[in-house]
């Protein structure tokens, strides 16, 4: 028993010391869902590899990692990583430890206007990847019970809430669902699509009488909303199981419900509020460490990835819509137009409210959103302008805290 | 067999039951559930027995990216761990259950600092510490900072077993002729098995839960927790369940296997009765 206990834990040892590293290592807070993962490896990497011989070892890490990582090695002045990949905000804090990638030659058209995003700090810190934004899907069955006079492609938040209630009162079901589970993106629905729809803001006006008028308008929609919305991370499963026909999430976050049952799902613009329909754009870019091991490889990888080849394939495999002029006319037939068509609607309302997400300043803000979040919608407590003011002098100080700028609408 | 007997020894025994229950039955659902076909995880209302077993999500799991791999590294990082822990804290805590010294209360004391530091706080500058000293992305170094972990509930742990083992034991031993290493050897460690293996078990399993350091400490040698912890969370439920499964799986081998040392403390007294 026990020789055989030192033979198996002697072959474990060899094990771990006789497997190959890669020839770089990309570190990314995208891509994170296991089967995303799996596709960008398998069907971008792997091609990748044959007609380069780079092989290249995608690193899935949350952002406290990812934000660890770079600033130890950065700190250490050597590294492991070799190419970053993240949200804006996510690269952004970083601009003093990561290098200039302008003489970065990218494999199509990317617009001045995103290219400019990454522009910071003197230097162009990353180069634009891909896009997304959050909207609404709903199933077919829904569209009975749509109110009268409203038009699925400029709904507003008024229809939404008429739309849950007619919903509820002919099946006795809270058939609506907006994911509020831990590893959920509900800081996102409060700070760039509630808070400009009805204030016009994401920080400024976080205590006027508009966002009492709002907060009171969620306890009212909250009663349709699926009391199960705690648990929910992503909406594609509650979506699939119908135990919701309407929901908002993350393109990627609905793309599996409309991929698996593409006849019975729509995808449409989130609704507009007073003042106007807020909505988040999110931009991901790829950058280069200052402490890259590998910063030729690491070009190499941008330049590809920024093919419009490989843009379509990010979209068909991921749902990211793509940051190369070359690659968004060629969106392909099926979910992905259906998806398609409500990122468009959305982007081109005439009321749009484009935000970005607040980059530069600590998580602690998601936190403000949410804890208010749950105050007034999930406990039910009466909403509490002194308590909303409070909030909101700490979510100020935390952009002047950092010095960092407002994100859109706001900072203009 | 009076009536009073036979209730209290039904509502011991239901007692029992109910607290078997609540460990095993979430355990059990996951393991159905990370057998059950893909479809009927999705099906609302949801039976808990699926109508047949498949192995479509398992096999998707374990041929993903590095499964195999991490769970190797995190059995290596657990046993190595555990090889650390047990040589340096068992000493520790026979010296201080054995030994008056100097500063022994502030020992005792000071061996639980390094818990006081959340890791997260600590993760930057470990990182760069053990970029410098060649010790980034490798096992052992990930089995040091579990050790740290562990230590100081190893240390306490053992010190309480080495308490309860008489001194006159091994004093008898000397004078049949054993030296002080041999009487530690042969009379206080078999005796302290118990709570070695209790120790051990602690120790395994803070090792085999631990993700932060484990993920920001590796790149390619990634332990399970570290690997799959960021993946999991924003997966569909079927990835969730085969994930789930083989987090817990691991460990409860490991306290099966151990499990019969530490009936020798407890196990044995409640027999006799």
């Amino acid at each position: 028993m026990k020789r055989l206990i030192l033979v198996s834990a002697l072959s474990i040892l060899a094990f771990g010391v006789l497997a190959s590293a890669a020839d770089i290592t990309w570190m990314s807070t995208q891509f994170t869902p296991i089967a995303e993962g799996e596709f960008v490896r398998n069907q971008i990497l792997a091609p990748f590899a044959e007609e380069t011989g780079i092989s290249v070892d995608l690193l899935n890490v949350e952002y406290a990692e990812f934000a660890s990582r770079i600033e130890a090695e950065y700190q250490a002045g050597a590294g492991e990583v070799a190419v970053l990949c993240g949200l804006h905000g996510d690269l952004a804090p970083f601009a003093y430890a990561l290098a200039d990638v302008s003489d970065i030659t990218p494999g199509g058209t990317i617009s001045p206007t995103l290219m400019s995003k990454g522009r910071m700090a003197g230097k162009q810190v990353y180069i634009p990847l891909m896009q997304a934004t959050y909207l609404m899907v709903i199933n077919k069955k829904a569209l009975d019970y749509l109110p009268e006079g409203a038009d699925i492609w400029a709904l507003t938040y008024d229809d939404l809430l008429q739309w849950a209630k007619n919903i509820y009162e002919a099946t006795g079901e809270q058939k609506l669902g907006i994911p509020a589970g831990p590893k959920s993106l509900l800081h996102r629905f409060i700070h760039g699509y509630l808070y400009p729809s009805f204030t016009g803001y994401q920080v400024l006006a976080f205590d006027s009488a508009a966002a009492v008028d709002m907060w009171n308008y969620m306890q009212e929609l909250w009663q349709y909303v699926n009391p199960a919305a705690p648990t929910w991370d992503a909406m594609d499963t509650p979506l699939l199981s119908e135990e919701v026909w309407i929901a908002w999430d993350h393109t990627a976050r609905v793309k599996e419900a409309i991929v698996q049952r593409p006849d019975d799902f729509i995808a449409i613009p989130s609704p507009a509020g007073p003042a106007g329909r807020g909505f988040i754009s999110v931009l991901a870019g790829l950058a280069i460490p200052e402490t890259s091991p590998n910063p030729e490889a690491a070009a190499k990888l941008i330049h590809y990835l920024t093919t419009p080849e490989v843009q379509v394939k990010i979209l068909q495999g991921v749902g990211f819509f793509p940051a190369v002029a070359e690659a968004a006319g060629a969106v392909p037939a099926g979910a992905l137009q259906i998806l398609a068509k409500g990122v468009s609607a959305q982007a081109a309302s005439p009321d749009a409210i484009v935000c970005f997400i607040p980059g530069g300043i600590p998580d602690e803000y998601k936190k403000i959103y949410k804890d208010t979040f749950y105050k007034f919608v999930i406990q039910g407590q009466p909403v509490d302008p002194e308590f909303l003011r409070t909030q909101a002098t700490r979510l100020r100080q935390l952009y002047i805290e950092a010095g960092a700028p407002y994100p859109a609408p706001d900072g203009k | 067999m009076s009536f009073p007997y036979l209730l209290r020894r039904t509502l011991l025994y239901m007692a029992a039951l109910a607290f078997a229950l609540w460990v095993i039955i979430p355990v059990i659902l996951i393991g159905i559930s990370a057998f059950t076909p893909r479809q009927e995880l999705y099906q609302w209302p949801r039976s808990i027995i699926p109508s047949y077993f498949s192995l479509e999500t398992m096999r998707f799991f374990l041929g993903a990216h590095g499964v195999v791999r991490s769970l190797l590294n995190s059995v290596e990082v657990a046993l190595l761990t555990l090889a650390f822990t047990l040589a340096v804290g068992a000493p520790a805590g026979y010296a201080v259950a054995r030994f008056l010294f100097r500063g022994r209360e502030a020992f005792r004391l000071g061996v639980l600092i390094t818990r006081m530091f959340p890791t997260a706080l600590l993760a930057v500058p470990l990182a760069t510490t053990f970029i410098r000293w060649g010790l980034y992305d490798t096992l052992v170094g990930v089995a040091l900072i579990h050790t740290a972990m562990a230590l100081p509930f190893a240390v306490i742990i053992t010190t309480s077993i080495f308490m309860g083992v008489s001194k006159e034991l091994e004093e008898a031993a000397m004078t049949l002729g054993c030296s002080r290493l041999g009487a530690f050897v042969r009379v206080a460690l078999p005796l302290a098995l118990p709570g070695l293996a209790a120790a051990a078990m602690f120790t395994f399993v803070v090792s085999w839960n631990e993700v932060f350091a484990a993920a920001i400490l590796t790149v390619h040698n990634r332990t399970l927790p570290a690997h799959i912890i960021t993946t999991i969370q924003a997966s569909p439920l079927d990835f969730r369940f085969a994930g789930g499964f083989f987090m817990i799986l691991p460990a409860l081998l490991f306290m099966f296997l151990i499990r019969r040392y530490l009936f020798h403390m407890w196990g044995g007294a409640t027999a006799e009765r």
